[in-house]
Formats: structure tokens, C-alpha cells, sequence
């Protein structure tokens, strides 16, 4: 028998697990098999430490413990489920999840009712569009002013050029303008004749929306060249 | 109560199979002794299994008695097909895994090893050596002890499981299969395994890699 052979055959033998053929060509093979006796020599051993242990007993006897343990969960469910351990319980968390789940779906309802509806919208199918989403430009109608402001009257003298966002809230005010180029020195009389502009506001499926109007004021100098 | 479980040597677990079908018979009418007969009759046994198997006498505690409480619980399933004591084992393997499974996942910063078990615990523990044992052979025996339960801690579980249900509490091969729910041939073959790697973990040093 080979060495391979015996190696695997030596937890059996240490068994005695073995049939008699294999048991005795084991036993011949460990007589002159120094590498192999000494294998089987070292896993004896380690048997036999384990065989040794001594055997751990509890501080102190469980019964009363688990008893009343027993005892309380007799009660009722609600004072067992107390007791349980974290890792019993786990199962705990699918029930409760039905609850959280139709709570969600509620708000979720609620928050589509009252905030946004699906729409189809043209070449993106459909949407959900909410007092948050941005509807196509395309489909907006622009905001128009019910006083022009003559912009240019407010204007510094001199060269200068200020370009103004206007956003134009659903009611038609004013809700705030932003200097987004040019000279903050030259834009506050502009700045505060744009305030107080009104507008028919910007229509989009005929609810008005809110939207932004963009305007470059500019005044330049032009002289002839000389000659 | 102490002394008379850490006699629960395997000779008093090995009692007659019809004075088990009373105590599991009066432990499913309610009788609240039985149920306390059958704790004191295996307590030993399952907290024994579960502090070698988890390497941690607090942890072993709770086991045990979830073990015991999910036997309590189980016991008009048990069909009496394998004997009470090999379904208890079951029941403390899979309790010990699935502990494990839990608790690695987090930082034990009261975790004792099973190593630094008290003076009390350890005389407790070996109280079938002699009372008057040489202080230095008793010195001995701990590292020993210690030295073994280090090298288990560095075997897979499955492993470990196997070598204290064959070594330690010396089930035959059809009770492990019946304990872990394998083949009998697959303990051969696992028990196989397992020596050579519990082997090869005593001779190495520890932090070595394991087998």
C-alpha cells in the first residue's frame, strides 16, 4: 500500500473502521513507513487531547432560568417577544413591514394627487410632473409684460450693458431678478424699475407657471471713425 | 447542582431508552420537574458543546438555554425517530451557528475567551481530576487545555463541530450524522478532514495560517 493510500485510511484505522485486508496492510505499511508512523503517531495525539478535555460545566444549573422563562411566555405572547433574541426576532421584521408598506404607498398617493399628475408629454412619453418638474419650453407660452418698463430710461449715462434674469412667479409678479452680467454699480435703478414690473403670466396647457424672462439692456456709444 | 452536572459524563447521558420516553412524555404533559430533570440531564452536555464550539462561556450560557427553551418549545415535533439527546445535540449545533453567524457580524467587548475561564470555573470544569493534583501539572493541564481550544478556534465550524461531537462527547458516526444532518459517509470523510486539519493546527504556532 502507498503512502497516499495510508494517509487516507489512517482515520478509519484509528477507528477501527476499516476492513481487515486494509486494516492489516495499513499496520504493515506504518511497521516500515517511518514518514507515515510518524504522521499516524502525531494524529493520535491530537485525538487524544481532544479526548482529554475536560468537560465544561455551567456556573450555575439553568433549569430555574429557563423555566421561568417558559413561564412568562405561557403569559402571552407580547412579554415573549421581549425575551426573544435579537436573532429569533429577526423574522419580526417581515410583518411589520406590511404596515410600512401601506403607509408608504398613502403618502406616496397623497403626494401624487396633490403635487404632480402623469402627463404624456410630447416626445418624452409619459412623465410625472410636479410643481417641481419643468415642463418643454416649447409648450409654454411666453410671459408678457402689462407695463413695459423703458429700461433704458434707467439706464446710467455712458457706455454700459446689464443682462437681467426676471423670474415671473404664477401670479404674474415679480418673484426675483438676478444681475447675471455687468456692473452691479450701474444696475440699481434698473434693478429696482424691473421689481416692479407685471406680467401675464406664462401659460403652459392653460395653468399658468411660473417661468423666467432673460433680458440684455445695453447701451452703446457709437461714433463715426474720423477721417 | 454544579458538581452533579460535571459528573454528567457521557454514562449518565447514556440512560436507558425507555427512562427518556418517560421524561419526554411527562416533559409534553407539562410536568414542570420533568422539564427540569431533562435541563439538569443535558445541560452539561449542550453548554459544554457550545463553549468549545463558540470559545466563550457567556455565550455558551445563552445558548443553552435558547437550546433548551427551542426543545421545550419543539418537543410535540420530535418524533422520537433518533434519541432526545442526539435531537438536543442538533438543536445546539444549529443554535451555535447561527449564534456565530450573528455575533460575528459585531465587536464582543465583553467577549471572554474560553481561556481565561476563573480559577473557580476551571476546578469546576475538571473535577474529575484529582483534588490534589500537583499545582504544577495543573498548570500544565490549563496551557494545555488552552492550547487546544486555540487550535479549534482556528477550525472551520463544521470541523470543529464534528471533533468534539467524536472526541469530546464520543458519538458513534450514525449519532453525528443524525446531530448535523449529514450522511454517514459523509462524517467519515469530514471526521477525516477535520483530524488532519485539527493536526496540523496543534503543530503549527498560532497566527499561523490555517490549514
Amino acid at each position: 500500500m502507498t503512502c497516499d493510500r495510508v494517509k487516507d485510511r489512517l482515520s478509519g484505522y484509528l477507528d477501527d473502521d476499516l476492513q481487515a485486508d486494509d486494516s492489516r496492510a495499513v499496520r504493515l505499511h506504518l511497521d516500515v513507513c517511518g514518514a507515515c508512523a510518524s504522521r499516524w503517531d502525531a494524529l493520535r495525539a491530537s485525538v487524544q487531547v481532544l479526548r482529554d478535555l475536560p468537560r465544561l460545566v455551567p456556573p450555575e444549573s439553568l433549569a430555574p432560568g429557563i423555566l421561568s422563562r417558559l413561564e412568562v411566555e405561557g403569559r402571552g405572547p407580547g412579554l415573549a417577544l421581549l425575551f426573544r433574541p435579537a436573532w429569533n426576532a429577526r423574522p419580526l421584521i417581515l410583518p411589520s413591514l406590511f404596515p410600512a408598506a401601506l403607509v408608504f404607498v398613502a403618502a406616496l398617493g397623497a403626494a401624487v394627487t396633490l403635487e404632480a399628475v402623469p402627463r404624456f408629454v410630447k416626445g418624452n412619453g409619459w412623465a410625472w410632473l410636479g410643481a417641481e418638474s419643468l415642463p418643454p419650453v416649447a409648450e409654454v407660452s411666453a410671459p408678457r409684460s402689462r407695463d413695459a418698463v423703458l429700461a433704458d430710461d434707467f439706464m446710467p449715462p455712458g457706455e454700459a450693458s446689464l443682462f437681467f434674469e426676471t423670474q415671473v412667479a404664477q401670479d404674474g409678479r415679480v418673484a426675483e431678478v438676478t444681475l447675471l452680467d455687468g456692473e452691479v454699480a450701474d444696475a440699481g435703478r434698473v434693478f429696482n424699475a424691473l421689481l416692479r414690473e407685471r406680467f401675464e403670466p406664462a401659460l403652459y396647457r392653460g395653468r399658468p407657471v411660473k417661468t423666467s424672462v432673460y433680458r440684455l439692456i445695453s447701451r452703446l456709444d457709437v461714433h463715426a471713425p474720423e477721417t | 447542582m454544579a458538581s452533579e452536572v460535571s459528573l454528567s459524563s457521557a454514562k449518565t447521558l447514556d440512560a436507558a431508552p425507555e427512562v427518556e420516553d418517560a421524561l419526554v412524555a411527562r416533559c409534553r404533559q407539562g410536568d414542570p420537574d420533568a422539564f427540569a430533570g431533562l435541563v439538569s440531564r443535558y445541560e452539561g452536555m449542550v453548554y459544554g458543546l457550545a463553549s468549545r464550539l463558540l470559545g466563550d462561556p457567556e455565550e455558551a450560557r445563552d445558548v443553552a438555554q435558547e437550546v433548551f427553551l427551542q426543545v421545550f418549545r419543539a418537543l410535540d415535533r420530535f418524533e422520537g425517530r433518533s434519541r432526545i439527546k442526539t435531537w438536543i445535540y442538533r438543536i445546539a449545533v444549529n443554535q451555535c451557528r447561527n449564534r456565530r453567524r450573528f455575533w460575528r457580524r459585531r465587536v464582543l467587548a465583553h467577549a471572554r475567551p474560553i481561556e481565561s475561564m476563573t480559577a473557580q470555573e476551571e476546578a469546576r470544569a475538571s473535577s474529575e481530576h484529582s483534588l490534589a493534583e500537583d499545582p504544577f501539572a495543573s498548570v500544565a493541564r490549563r496551557e494545555r487545555a488552552a492550547r487546544v481550544q486555540a487550535a479549534l478556534a482556528r477550525l472551520s465550524f463544521d470541523h470543529r463541530a464534528i471533533l468534539l461531537l467524536r472526541e469530546s462527547d464520543g458519538l458513534t458516526g450514525e449519532e453525528i450524522a443524525a446531530a448535523l444532518g449529514i450522511a454517514e459517509g459523509t462524517v467519515k470523510s469530514r471526521l477525516a478532514r477535520a483530524r488532519d486539519a485539527f493536526r496540523l493546527c496543534l503543530e503549527r504556532e498560532p497566527g499561523e495560517e490555517t490549514p
